[in-house]
């Protein structure tokens, strides 16, 4: 039985076999090959008053925060600057958000589209692009806009699950496949088009995914950002696991663990997984930052 | 739901205010029941969601929603969510409740003004055991007594679990064959109150079954410094769940399914710190003995090939420990019955483990239980 030999497991794990174990339980692609030393920016921008006593969202702070994560994660100096040097007027957007189940918070989804607006892309040009392949297709750039959440089937549930339903076929990446969610990201319709990577971190969920359990939530009040999906998804992780160690005040490893991000990095190569391969930038609020 | 179950019905007839409520468990169960009679306060049928989904079995209608509770109002609407339909309503959680035996959840609101609603999911499974399942993946929360006020839980071995868990806003509910969970997003005095309302509401009148066999056979003792941690342990059927509290392969390699069942438990010895990892022990019931055999084959040549290069004819050896990276692994099949155990610090603990288990499922066996 094929699946016998290359199957992973959690002595995989143990001996510190994953990589190996991946590359043989997933198909090969072209795109695998050797690699030098990386580096990634992800921004992290926290403002502790971004949400109110009851959790409400101050809007405010949130276009503030907004503008300093984008035009740091650009390296410009207006919010103008830097949604120009992401996306041209003649673009067609998708704004790629999570719809339900600790969805993105829908006042994030409008300051992004706002701010697009200003910069001059036409509203005509900018669309929610959540749903099948087609979505996509009709964009010619995305921004991802995924709300941070622990996942019980695939540990982490944020970036590279966000585009999930681009598959056209997402049960096909449940169960022991999560692994290949970064498959997605190297399809035609979508390979190349994501400018952005912008993860809602006001309120997140450390455990019990997706499902909402308040248990497990906390105002992060943050926002993480970057161009390379993996190493945004890989600073998310830390701050899920860190959370997690936090609330036992014992390691409490995320079960399963998030095989896609290793994947995503390994043998889809979307961008890096290892975090001494990413500067994080930081930007306000320091307590409790946990990465 | 895969495979179908087939089960004696059970028939319960609640007189209350607001007419008959009949419950039943089983197929086919419930024919006549009036939706109408479901809600305290509310005289007209409730209206359902025209969705299509709405097929509910009205035997699994039988919670006597408050229609107002603080300054919460019950909305008329519902949705029923069939195992066809799970995904909709909550793609990447469905697999949770399907990997019990599941056949509907039935989805309220509550509604106030200036606050977040409260949200009712009434989860309706095949058996206790399923419901108790869901509540096991997490022992967590405040345990809270839904019995009428003043009521004390009597104390015994099963009491030993909660049957109720609340935390932060969120209550979860083992009730004989449903689980429920009440929600509001954000906790104030007056919605706790309210969601532990409801939660009365819910379990009013219905069953205090038994956990599972399987779970309440687990030793509460090994080695004998080895005790059962009884927040950690997980009744189920499916490799997903199992992978949520101990990750061991992405594939099912201990063909876990509908037709099977499962406890894991978690043991610490007395001097063990928090740092090391404790020994965990596996029981799996499977339909029958070939099931069994064949799934203990499938976890060797996958989990422990090096046990398949050195007994390549191996099948017959129904019990064995090993040293591998984390530990001492152990298995032991016996009928139906196969025990694993893991992260053992010594080959004599892990013989203890298997010894004290088999001990257990060869009295469930022998009493065909």
């Amino acid at each position: 039985m094929n699946d016998e030999i290359t199957v992973l497991t959690r002595r995989d794990f143990v001996r510190g076999t994953v990589a190996g174990a991946l590359g043989a339980s997933l198909p090969a692609h072209a795109w695998q090959q050797k690699r030098g030393p990386r580096s990634s920016t992800v921004v992290l921008v926290r403002n502790q008053k971004a949400l109110g006593a009851g959790n409400e969202v101050d809007v405010a702070v949130l276009k503030r925060m907004l503008t300093d994560t984008v035009t740091r994660v650009t390296k410009t100096n207006s919010d103008r600057d830097a949604w120009r040097s992401l996306f041209k007027p003649e673009d067609i957007v998708g704004l790629v958000d999570t719809p339900h189940l600790n969805p993105t918070h829908k006042e994030l989804v409008e300051a992004v589209r706002a701010a697009l607006k200003e910069a001059g892309i036409p509203a005509g040009n900018l669309r929610s692009a959540q749903g099948g392949p087609d979505q996509a297709k009709g964009c010619t750039s995305l921004i991802a806009l995924p709300a941070l959440k622990a996942h019980w089937l695939t540990g982490i549930g944020t970036v590279l699950k966000n585009y999930i339903t681009y598959s056209g076929s997402p049960a096909s990446y449940h169960d022991q496949d999560n692994a290949k969610l970064g498959e997605i990201w190297n399809m035609p319709h979508v390979k190349g088009k994501t400018r952005l990577v912008l993860v809602d971190a006001l309120r997140p969920l450390c455990d019990k995914g997706p499902q909402p359990d308040p248990r497990y939530m906390w105002n992060y009040c943050g926002l993480i950002a970057g161009t390379d999906p993996v190493a945004v998804e890989t600073v998310c992780l830390k701050i899920i696991e860190e959370k997690r160690r936090a609330l036992r005040r014992e390691p409490w490893p995320l079960s399963p663990p998030p095989l896609c991000v290793a994947a995503a990095d390994l043998t889809y190569n979307l961008g890096t997984s290892k975090l001494s391969e990413i500067t994080i930038e930081r930007f306000g609020w320091e307590q409790d930052s946990l990465v | 739901m895969s495979r179908p179950i087939r089960r004696l019905c059970f028939l319960v007839v609640v007189l209350g205010a607001g007419g008959i409520a009949v419950s039943m468990s089983g197929p086919g169960a419930g024919a006549g029941t009036r939706e109408s009679a479901m809600h305290q306060g509310h005289s007209s049928p409730r209206a359902a969601s025209q969705t299509g989904t709405d097929k509910s079995n009205p035997a699994e209608s039988s919670v006597r929603l408050p229609g107002m509770v603080g300054g919460w109002k019950l909305k008329d609407q519902r949705r029923v969510i069939t195992s066809k339909t799970i995904f909709d309503y909550m793609d990447g959680a469905g697999e949770l409740y399907i990997g019990y035996r599941f056949r509907q959840l039935e989805v309220h609101e509550y509604t106030s003004k200036g606050t977040d609603d409260i949200l009712v999911e009434l989860y309706w499974m095949v058996s206790s055991d399923d419901a108790f399942g869901l509540l096991s993946g997490d022992w967590g929360g405040e345990a809270i007594s839904l019995k009428p006020s003043g009521a004390a839980a009597a104390p015994s071995r099963a009491g030993a679990w909660p049957r109720a868990l609340y935390g932060a806003g969120l209550l979860r509910v083992w009730s004989d064959n449903l689980y429920a969970r009440v929600l509001s997003q954000t906790e104030t005095d007056a919605s706790r109150k309210a969601v532990l309302e409801i939660g009365r509401a819910i379990a009013a009148g219905r069953r205090e079954t038994p956990p599972p066999r399987l779970a309440l056979m687990m030793p509460g003792r090994v080695d004998p410094s080895f005790s059962l941690q009884r927040d950690r342990l997980c009744f189920f059927r499916s490799h997903l769940v199992l992978n949520s509290v101990y990750f061991l392969s992405p594939s099912n390699i201990l063909d876990l399914g509908l037709d099977a069942e499962a406890a894991l438990a978690s043991y610490k010895a007395a001097a063990q710190g928090t740092r090391k990892a404790p020994a965990r022990l596996l029981v799996v019931r499977y339909p029958n003995a070939e099931a069994g055999r064949k799934a203990l084959g499938h976890f060797i040549r996958t989990y422990l090939p090096e046990k398949k290069a050195k007994a390549p004819a191996a099948p017959g050896g129904s019990r064995d420990t090993l040293k591998i990276e984390d530990g001492w692994v152990g298995y032991s099949l016996s009928g139906p019955f196969l025990t694993l155990v893991f992260e053992c610090p010594t080959r004599e603990i892990a013989d203890a483990f298997l010894n004290q288990a088999m001990k257990i499922t060869g009295g469930m066996e022998e009493s065909h239980e």
